[in-house]
């Protein structure tokens, strides 16, 4: 039984269309960098999320400088820095021009293994012990921040991505059941569906992770923290699925494989299932932010990722002390990489939608 | 008409049970060592523990006690908050309304943001300023409401323009009506414009698209036929019809209001429903979990019940169907 | 002379050549004639209705010709505010289908009185009866009721009845009627062109016909020009040209619908 051509038409004009659009290209690129730096954070950032040094709390960025104090041209280094107290009791940090440290590439560090199966040992670059690099300065306990970030990134891009994979799923094959058959299973599928979405998610979100026992370690949260997100977000897929699925048993190569005595399943798979892909995409890409923010918000409010583990969402719960951000604005960074990521799947997404959408009209009008 | 509405609260009231079913099996799960755990706190009466558990019939079959549970609900007993060590109701009852003027007024600055900025857009097609719209809509639907807040809860902290937090100022009482009233708003300001930018950004665009279409529309090459002025085909013949499937969506956008507005109580520290729930969940407040949960839904299906009633209003196709 | 559309080109703006809509189209209108412009679809027919009320889409452009109506020697140079004057008063027009023609939310009474509204709106509170008088003069039995309903509600020759009723309203000299009948079986056509030729009699009102169907321009029409690819290929005497097709297109025309 061979499938109506479908994509071959596509794909060579959807890379084209995401590059001349400068915006969407812009978020490919961002994405692709923080998903890269997101899996590569051991190797990529200068230390690990967990050395911290209270030495430096709070300590500013430490710029990288290419000329000293004599105004001679050195190798890159960073100045040692020095905390002391100011009248207010305030911390405040001092460059010891007299310790320099050089930056170094391909560092010796800690073995570790890149997402649980590459070893490896060595970090792009840092410093030497007793200096300290902080590309965007320290946290309240001295951790580096650009370090955090990337392995924060770790949890708030993939629970993205997992999450959704489990909406995706649970909400294809109810919306294609709802979508294929019709009917009253459709009617009471599509009551289900609306009790979800009708929920307020903040507070389903609230209910069930107090359900969530509090014996459960790190690994065991984020996985509930998932699995409750695709609870709630799987659906708003459903219900797109079943539209498509809708539309889609009319045609006429459905009708025919059916007459042919094709079982429903094999329909479902082969004819209606590969149609839905390009706009189940879409709607994929335009899911996720949902997602990353939820966990952002929970982390945020201290009832996500706990520390020692970084989130975007709980390295942003230090600013709720609001006056820390006056002195020490950098822990704002997070958020700007939840917006960056966000906005980059939503443009993304929307490009994507633009450009299948005069060829989903087009094809409609051909059947 | 009524039987519009009727219709569509079939749809809700099972809904509402399907929660309360699930608040209830939730409850099983800790009820039983929560219970435990309240006979040694000393704060708590033996008394109070007594009239509860009677209350709940905790001693009978599983389906009695969510008859009860049921039925207490219909009474308006939602149990015992022990963490405030009064009947839940009169926790509850303050935090609803304020959770509602929230959301209200969150409401009203979205509805008169984004619609004339979308009609604006869709007037100006593919201008500078439908594009700087679009952008500026993506900015707004890209950015975490919570980091917008502690950005302008910052900002406010520096210049002393608006207050950081709560509802009322500590001099509240003191203030003439007026006083009050402008008191409340400088308290609303920061977490309704929070809560609203994500709902202009997605309402704006909704309304360009919307907008769009209808100026396609054959009817209003009538209209300008009949020799009426620009200004009327737009803004009465298009606009009527443009704005008609967007308050469809205004139902369905209650649950994420809701939603939003209990983020940003808690950050801001508005006493509404939303900073009540986190309270309850942190402090394990069982029964105050529970009934901020019902309440959430409830909010919603009044809040989903005057968008159909609005609906059916401005749409005479359903109105008399 | 009513109508006089002298030369008429339009083109589409930025095409290339596959873009002239119109090439140099004469037609005119007597006072109390019913005039047939006939064509295939795309023959341009339906955008010399649009032009003569200057509603073209913002992509078409005219390039040259005039239109002379009533005592006005170029409807193509009026401003903009005394066009929409003529419009719905001196000139209007009724469209193919009346379902998408009226807005949807708004009930049929409300959209008619918008004409007296902008072009009489010294009437005031009679306004509602001037309405009613049009809609019972134009056959449609229950006008109070017809006046409050929505278009949704009404049937398909009533839906077009109304449509010209809110055309007839200011008593035009002119009704450019684009494809009226064509969405409509063939009683309520026949009725339809009934109420026409009436309103003609009664009304002293002349009609510029746009019509693919050749059957009712032959039974309708004084006068038929019929069109092609833009062009005014063949013109006369309604009764001349079915009898002595003059040219080759005509005779096509008039073979493959063997009126």
């Amino acid at each position: 039984m061979n499938n109506t051509p479908k994509t071959t038409n596509k794909q060579p004009g959807l890379w084209g269309y995401l590059r001349r659009n400068r915006l969407a290209w812009t978020g490919v690129v961002i994405l692709g960098l923080l998903y890269f730096c997101a899996v590569c954070a051991d190797f990529v950032s200068p230390y690990s999320y967990l050395d911290e040094n209270r030495d430096y709390s709070f300590c500013p960025p430490t710029p990288i400088r290419l000329v000293d104090s004599d105004g001679r041209w050195q190798r890159p280094f960073v100045y040692g820095m020095t905390m002391g107290f100011d009248r207010d009791y305030r911390r405040v940090y001092e460059i010891d021009a007299s310790r320099k440290y050089p930056l170094r590439f391909l560092v010796k560090a800690e073995p570790y293994k890149i997402m649980g199966l590459i070893p490896g040992s060595r970090r792009l670059f840092g410093v030497e012990e007793p200096g300290r690099l902080y590309l965007w300065g320290a946290d309240s306990r001295g951790r580096d921040l650009f370090s955090r970030i990337l392995y924060g990134g770790r949890v708030s891009l993939f629970i993205g991505l997992i999450g959704v994979a489990i909406s995706f799923t649970i909400g294809l094959i109810i919306g294609g059941i709802a979508g294929y058959f019709g009917g009253k299973t459709d009617e009471i599928l599509m009551r289900m569906c609306e009790m979800f979405m009708m929920v307020p998610g903040f507070y389903l979100l609230l209910a069930l992770r107090a359900v969530v026992p509090p014996e459960f370690n790190s690994v065991q949260v984020f996985v509930s923290i998932v699995v409750i997100l695709a609870f709630i977000g799987w659906a708003g897929l459903a219900r797109i699925i079943r539209g498509m699925c809708l539309s889609l048993r009319e045609r006429e190569y459905v009708m025919a494989a059916k007459a042919m005595g094709v079982s429903d399943f094999q329909i479902i798979l082969r004819h209606i299932l590969p149609h839905t892909l390009s706009y189940s995409i879409v709607a994929i890409m335009l899911s996720i932010p949902s997602y990353i923010i939820m966990e952002s918000a929970l982390s945020f409010l201290g009832l996500g990722i706990q520390d020692p583990f970084a989130s975007w969402g709980n390295l942003l719960s230090e600013a709720m002390g609001i006056v820390q951000i006056k002195f020490a604005p950098w822990i704002l960074l997070p958020g700007l990489f939840i917006f960056l990521s966000v906005m980059s799947f939503n443009v993304i997404g929307d490009t994507l939608r633009d450009y299948l959408d005069p060829r989903l009209k087009a094809e409609n009008r051909n059947m | 008409m009524i039987g519009y509405i009727v219709k569509r609260l079939i749809v809700v009231i099972p809904l509402l049970l399907v929660m309360a079913l699930f608040t209830f099996i939730f409850m099983q799960k800790t009820a039983g060592s929560f219970y435990d755990s309240l006979r040694m706190d000393p704060l708590i009466s033996q008394q109070t523990i007594d009239y509860y558990e009677n209350l709940y019939h905790l001693d009978r079959p599983l389906s009695v006690q969510f008859l009860h549970w049921v039925a207490n609900l219909f009474r308006l007993e939602f149990g015992y908050s022990f963490y405030y060590n009064i009947p839940v109701i009169h926790v509850i009852k303050g935090r609803l309304w304020n959770t509602f003027i929230l959301s209200l007024a969150s409401l009203i600055l979205t509805w008169s943001v984004a619609l004339p900025l979308g009609v604006w857009a869709a007037l100006r097609r593919n201008r500078l300023i439908d594009r700087l719209i679009q952008l500026l809509s993506y900015i707004g639907l890209s950015t975490p409401s919570f980091l917008l807040a502690i950005l302008l809860m910052y900002g406010a902290s520096q210049t002393g323009w608006l207050p950081l937090g709560g509802m009322r100022s500590a001099h509240y009482e003191e203030l003439s009506i007026l006083g009050q009233w402008w008191d409340l708003l400088k308290h609303m300001a920061i977490p309704a414009v929070c809560l609203s930018v994500y709902s202009i950004g997605s309402l704006q665009r909704l309304m360009r698209g919307n907008m769009l279409e209808t100026l396609r529309q054959q009817y209003l090459l009538t209209a300008r036929a009949k020799g009426l002025p620009e200004n009327r085909v737009i803004y009465v013949h298009a606009l009527r019809n443009a704005v008609n499937p967007l308050i469809t969506i205004l139902g369905y956008s209650f649950s994420s209001l809701l939603s939003g507005a209990a983020l940003l109580e808690i950050i801001y520290g508005w006493p509404g429903l939303g900073n009540l729930m986190l309270t309850a969940v942190r402090s394990k407040d069982v029964y105050l979990v529970m009934a901020s949960f019902m309440m959430s839904g409830i909010l919603f299906l009044i809040g989903n019940l005057l968008a159909d009633i609005l609906l059916a209003k401005c749409d005479p196709r359903i109105r008399y169907e | 002379m009513l109508l006089t559309i002298k030369d008429l080109s339009v083109r589409v703006e930025g095409g290339g050549n596959a873009a002239q809509i119109l090439t140099g189209v004469n037609v005119s209108v007597q006072p109390g004639e019913i005039v047939a412009l006939v064509g295939a679809s795309g023959s341009g027919k339906t955008t010399t209705g649009l032009a003569v009320m200057r509603l073209l889409d913002p992509g078409l452009r005219v390039t040259s010709g005039q239109i002379g109506f009533e005592d006005q020697p170029d409807l193509l140079t009026l401003p903009p505010a005394a066009m929409r004057r003529i419009r719905g008063s001196r000139i209007s027009m009724v469209f193919q289908d009346p379902l998408s023609a009226f807005n949807p939310v708004l009930t049929v009474g409300y959209q008619i009185d918008e004409v007296f509204k902008y072009h009489a709106p010294e009437s005031g509170q009679r306004i509602r009866s001037l309405t009613e008088g049009w809609l019972e003069q134009v056959g449609i039995p229950d006008a109070r009721r017809v006046y409050s309903s929505f278009p949704h509600q009404l049937s398909g020759g009533m839906r077009q009845r109304a449509m010209i009723a809110m055309a007839m309203a200011m008593q035009p000299r002119l009704i450019i009627a684009d494809e009226p009948t064509s969405n409509l079986d063939v009683t309520l056509q026949a009725r339809i062109l009934e109420l026409f030729q009436q309103l003609r009699k009664t009304q002293e009102v002349s009609i510029l016909f746009i019509t693919h169907d050749l059957g009712i321009v032959r039974h309708l029409c004084d006068r038929v020009y019929v069109m092609n690819v833009g062009m005014v290929v063949e013109s006369g005497k309604s009764v001349e040209v079915f009898e002595a097709p003059k040219e080759e297109y005509t005779q096509k025309l008039l073979k493959a619908v063997s009126v």
